[in-house]
This record gives C-alpha cells, sequence and structure tokens, in this order.
C-alpha cells in the first residue's frame, strides 16, 4: 500500500535530515509508538527510553525506506526494537541466575511492571504471554491486517488469528471481572 | 491497515463456522475498543527532548555524508588524473634521441664480433706490411708475434 502524498513530502523532507520534518514526523507517530511500547513494557521510563531510540534508530534508515506503507515500517522497527530489549533482558536474567544459583528459571522473560500500576488493561495484557501481548498491541497501535501480522511473524494467517483471537477473548474476560482489589478494600 | 468489520467477518468464516466468526469479531472488537478507551501518552517534555536529540542527530549525519562526499570527489578527482596521464601519447623522438639510438643499437647488436674483425683486420694490414718489407726485422718479428699470438688463440688448450 502507498502512503498519502503528505506523507510521501514529509518522509522525503526527512531522508534530506530536515529537523522539521523530523520533529513533524515525531507529532504524527509519538503517541502511537509510545502506547504500543507502554502496553507491552507497563513502565513508562522504559517506554520513553525505547521511544527515543526508536527515532534514532529511524533517523539512520530512513533513507532505506523505499516506498509501500510507511507506518508498517515504523512499527516493524519498534517490535524489533522491542524484541532485542526482551532478549536482552532475558539474557541479563540468565545471568543474574547463574550468579546466584537459582535453581528456579521461568520460560517466559518477566516483563517490566510498575510496583504502582492501577491500570487493570495492562495488569491483563501482562498476563498474557509476551507474543500474544505484542499481536494484539501491534494490531492496535500499528493498524495492522493479520494478513500482515502473519507476514511479520512469518507463521500462517490462521495460527496469527487464533492467537490474537484468544488472546483479546481472555483480556475481555478479565476485564469485565470485578476488581480483586476492590473486593479486597470492602 | 486492518480489516473492516466485514472484511474481519469474512476472514474468520475460513476458520469458524457463521455464528462463531460473527462472535468473535464482536468480542475482538470489544476488546480493541477497551484499548482505545485508554491509550497512555508520552510526556511533552519527552518529546521536546526527542525532537532536540533528532535535530543535533541531523546535523551531524549530514557533516558526515558532506565529509564522505568530499572524499569521494577528491578520490574521484585522483581517479581521473591517473587514468588521464596513463593515456598521455608520448612526444615523438627528437634527432639526437635517434642518433644515440642508432648509436647503442650497432653496439649491442654483437659487440664482441666487431672488435675481434677489427683485430683481424689490424693484423692483416701489420702481416702485408711486413711481407713487402722483409728486411725490415722488428716488424718481420711483431708479424711474428702477432701470427703466434692468433695460433694460440685458436688452439683448443686454454679451453680446458
Amino acid at each position: 500500500m502507498s502512503e498519502q502524498p503528505e506523507i510521501v513530502e514529509l518522509l522525503d523532507e526527512c531522508k534530506r535530515g530536515n529537523p522539521d520534518a523530523l520533529g513533524r514526523l515525531v507529532e504524527l507517530y509519538a503517541a502511537r509508538c509510545y502506547g504500543y511500547f507502554y502496553r507491552l513494557t507497563g513502565n513508562r521510563e522504559v517506554s520513553e527510553e525505547l521511544l527515543s531510540e526508536l527515532y534514532m534508530r529511524l533517523l539512520e534508515k530512513i533513507r532505506s525506506f523505499e516506498g509501500g506503507s510507511f507506518e508498517k515500517w515504523l512499527f516493524t522497527i519498534a517490535s524489533n526494537l522491542f524484541r532485542d530489549r526482551l532478549r536482552k533482558q532475558y539474557r541479563q536474567k540468565r545471568l543474574l541466575e547463574e550468579k546466584t544459583r537459582i535453581a528456579e528459571i521461568e520460560s517466559e522473560p518477566e516483563r517490566e511492571i510498575d510496583s504502582t500500576l492501577s491500570d487493570r488493561l495492562q495488569q491483563g495484557l501482562t498476563r498474557l504471554d509476551a507474543e500474544t501481548a505484542e499481536l494484539i498491541v501491534l494490531r492496535f497501535y500499528g493498524d495492522f491486517s493479520f494478513k500482515e501480522l502473519s507476514e511479520m511473524r512469518s507463521e500462517p494467517i490462521g495460527t496469527t488469528l487464533s492467537k490474537v483471537h484468544r488472546g483479546l477473548k481472555k483480556l475481555k474476560e478479565w476485564m469485565e471481572q470485578p476488581d480483586e482489589r476492590k473486593q479486597r478494600t470492602t | 491497515m486492518k480489516e473492516s468489520r466485514e472484511q474481519l467477518e469474512n476472514l474468520l468464516r475460513c476458520f469458524y463456522d457463521e455464528d462463531q466468526a460473527v462472535q468473535a469479531a464482536s468480542d475482538m472488537e470489544a476488546a480493541e475498543s477497551l484499548l482505545a478507551a485508554d491509550s497512555p501518552l508520552p510526556r511533552p517534555e519527552v518529546l521536546v527532548h526527542i525532537k532536540q536529540s533528532l535535530r543535533q542527530r541531523a546535523i551531524a549525519l549530514s557533516r558526515k555524508r558532506q565529509l564522505y562526499r568530499h572524499i569521494l570527489t577528491a578520490a574521484a578527482a585522483c581517479l581521473a588524473a591517473a587514468i588521464g596521464l596513463w593515456n598521455i601519447p608520448l612526444r615523438p623522438e627528437s634527432p639526437v634521441v635517434l642518433q644515440n639510438k642508432i648509436v647503442q643499437d650497432f653496439f649491442a647488436d654483437d659487440a664482441v664480433q666487431a672488435i675481434s674483425s677489427s683485430l683481424d683486420d689490424i693484423s692483416e694490414q701489420i702481416y702485408t706490411g711486413s711481407s713487402a718489407e722483409k728486411e725490415d726485422s722488428w716488424a718481420n718479428e711483431v708479424g711474428n708475434e702477432i701470427e703466434e699470438m692468433v695460433l694460440i688463440a685458436q688452439a683448443d688448450f686454454w679451453k680446458g
């Protein structure tokens, strides 16, 4: 899918290194990209850090963008950044475990969650497995179709559809349940 | 871009029956509306900071690219100059150069043969001179000496 003419023009300016055009790109996409990172990490500082890193990487790579959907390109970079971070976290966790000789190794890397987190939606997302949560968030913030998601993940469309459907259904059920903490306080 | 509700239902019908497909589409829509209802936003100061960093980085990148361009231009100019020099035709040779070349060629051809033929000529002249003046014992003696030297030179014993 090709981009709108004004976006194409803006991207051309960005390729020339025009700082104003780059600023406009931040205004246009920062909220969605931040939302994507925040929903996956549950941590404001980490999300801001990832957002900043994303724009720096975008500046370095923008000359290699050869048309097509810019949003798809942008969120692919965002997804790679998030996955790099997960891998790094996983390695750090493994190192720590080896050092402290903790026998219990969890198969899924832990995602960072604010201790004061009261966002139930965020809690719901963190209860899902990382891959499903990412697919849901990528679909929502990146505006990806199931076909695009399955291509990104190199898996059959039915698999992606099933993961997202199951994940969203679980999320909806959890959200509909009465708040446990509220119940405890009353 | 995400599918419309109709497209989503059609896609779900490939995997579920009619009722299930409609239900799944509704579930998904409802869950996604939860995400839409509460979208976190980055702090404005973070955006300002990102814009500033981008500006600085863009300037640095532009300088770097300019430098590379200058280096490339200089390298291309050097290459063009080298190719140009390589292809320049040699000037036609001057008469003095040609003369030197002829002399060099003469000696280079067979210098040893030339010298030995000159030696033969001299000995011949001396020999003929001595027969005409037989009374001249010195000339006769010299002629004998040379003849003897020639005989020695022609002999095989010194070749080992």
